[in-house]
């Protein structure tokens, strides 16, 4: 258990990793810049396809995705994709200060690795701030739901976030100790990725991957938060797609993933330290 | 070693003792007593020289730093560069940046890898004074012998990652002592012609050129008669003997 003393220490070993990575993640503004703009080419092609999909007939519906609903998961799907950079980020992050030979000074400092983990993503998230909240506020003003609703909907964006986080702090040791492990690593994720329906809805992929997609949990994370915002919409028909499993596998994975990973880091860092370069 | 010293890898077998305390069970203690330097790096180039110090203050908790930063940076004379990007360093200001990472943290031990790789030997002055006032315990590993001779009181001698020997600097010089090393100048037409008379002799060994100088070691002290003899029929213009130095004793040691 933390005394409040090394509680306010790591609160300050936090806000320092924080401001640190602002500061270099803004030193090229360019590069920065370049960071908002991968997700919205990401998820320009599958709204074009769903427009171009409504407009030939409006009374198409996959599950609970339909014409007039289907660009707000689509601006969902921008927020997400922003929390998923984190992932990618955390990994470029550990990447370059492994090449840069800065990371001893970060291993051999007397810091908890949630100091780590939390510095990371909460600087993550203040960098994202700006492009996600003008996403999640075009959403708003498109698709209105009432205040209770949009404090949930954004804390299941905080629970995702910290689930991607974890999952860089994951990417990020083994490009730390083992880079060869992390290609098979980054490839399952992709495919994980691949098969969250994030962008897509499960319906219109044909019933043999369906089956797959419902052994994802991060297709119960993403599908959640848009179950939730479709409540403050439509409640009886995102009841009618709304289990039990969408709120445990939120629920398991925000509390258990940041210990798994840090239980993680510690054991591969231990075993093998910095390696391949 | 200083890894594995410093606790920023674990040891496959065994375990060490900083200050009394294991390092592996008191590893936040460790953490927190050792200063680490690996030559310049474990800094950000991508930041300023002042955001960096600023920042490994805040992890290690250090107070008024502010104050500590300035008096560090007027110590290592790079007061004037702490408002640039690192990028912009040159190896010399890299190397003081990383030592004053570490003098902030003001670490009961200081473990430094190779500081001085690389350096012109002004800055390589500057830092040997600089790290002997500061009075403290060093661990240092170095293939520089000049500044491991200025700076140790004890050494450590390492081939193949094993321990050969552990001494003082004067113990480890008396291993050296029966070998004379000579440096004798000579003019440049009949330097040749000396070298080639010292290869066919056996007291001579060890020749080194360097423009007019030549270096040899002689086998004893017995030996000086018959090489006078020899030079007397050389234009030599300058013969003295060689304080033995460490840089031998490494030769010597890792032959």
């Amino acid at each position: 258990m933390l005394s409040p003393t090394s509680l306010k220490r790591s609160l300050k070993q936090t806000m320092a990793l924080v401001e640190r990575n602002i500061y270099l993640e803004t030193r090229f503004k360019l590069v920065f810049l370049t960071h908002f703009l991968g997700p919205i080419v990401q998820i320009l092609m599958p709204l074009i396809i769903f427009g171009v999909i409504f407009n030939i007939n409006e009374n198409y519906q996959f599950g609970y995705w339909t014409s007039q609903n289907y660009i707000l998961f689509m601006l969902i799907a921008f927020c997400i994709q922003f929390l998923r950079q984190i992932n990618d980020n955390f990994r470029l992050l550990l990447q370059r200060e492994k090449y840069w030979k800065s990371l001893q000074a970060l291993m051999v400092a007397p810091i908890n690795r949630y100091v780590l983990l939390f510095g990371f993503l909460i600087s993550e998230m203040i960098l994202i701030s700006i492009a996600f909240s003008a996403f999640f506020i075009l959403a708003i003003i498109l698709f209105p739901i009432n205040i209770f609703y949009v404090i949930l909907v954004l804390l299941l964006f905080l629970c995702s976030a910290i689930i991607f986080g974890s999952i860089g702090l994951i990417t990020g040791i083994l490009i730390i100790t083992k880079e060869g492990w992390l290609g098979v690593f980054s490839l399952g994720l992709k495919i994980l990725f691949w098969l969250s329906c994030f962008s897509y809805p499960l319906q219109i992929f044909p019933e043999f991957l369906q089956f797959f997609i419902l052994f994802n949990p991060l297709y119960y994370i993403i599908d959640l938060v848009r179950l939730t915002w479709l409540m403050g919409i439509d409640p009886s028909l995102a009841l009618t797609f709304l289990t039990p499993t969408h709120i445990i596998i939120m629920t398991l994975f925000t509390v258990f993933l940041p210990i798994i990973s840090v239980y993680l880091f510690n054991k591969f860092y231990d075993r093998f330290g910095i390696s391949g370069y | 070693m200083v890894s594995i010293l410093t606790t920023l890898i674990q040891p496959s077998s065994g375990t060490a003792n900083i200050l009394g305390r294991d390092i592996l069970k008191w590893n936040k203690f460790v953490k927190e007593n050792v200063g680490l330097m690996l030559g310049g790096d474990m800094i950000y180039h991508r930041l300023t020289g002042y955001r960096n110090l600023i920042f490994f203050c805040k992890l290690y908790n250090i107070k008024d730093y502010k104050s500590k930063i300035e008096n560090v940076a007027e110590l290592l004379k790079i007061a004037d560069w702490l408002n640039q990007y690192v990028e912009n360093y040159s190896t010399g200001m890299k190397v003081k940046l990383a030592l004053a990472r570490v003098l902030l943290i003001e670490p009961k031990i200081l473990f430094l890898d190779e500081p001085m790789l690389g350096l012109d030997p002004n800055i390589i002055k500057d830092l040997i004074e600089i790290l002997i006032d500061l009075k403290k315990t060093i661990f240092l590993t170095s293939h520089h012998m000049d500044v491991v001779q200025n700076l140790c009181n004890r050494i450590a001698f390492l081939k193949n990652g094993e321990l050969v020997k552990v001494d003082t600097q004067e113990n480890f010089k008396k291993l050296i002592t029966e070998v004379i090393r000579i440096e004798i100048e000579i003019n440049d037409l009949k330097k040749n012609e000396l070298i080639e008379t010292f290869s066919t002799i056996n007291f001579v060994s060890d020749i080194i050129l360097n423009k007019n100088n030549i270096t040899f070691s002689l086998k004893n002290k017995q030996s000086y008669s018959k090489l006078f003899e020899i030079l007397k029929d050389y234009p030599i213009t300058q013969i003295r003997e060689l304080e033995p130095d460490l840089n031998d004793v490494f030769i010597k040691l890792s032959n």
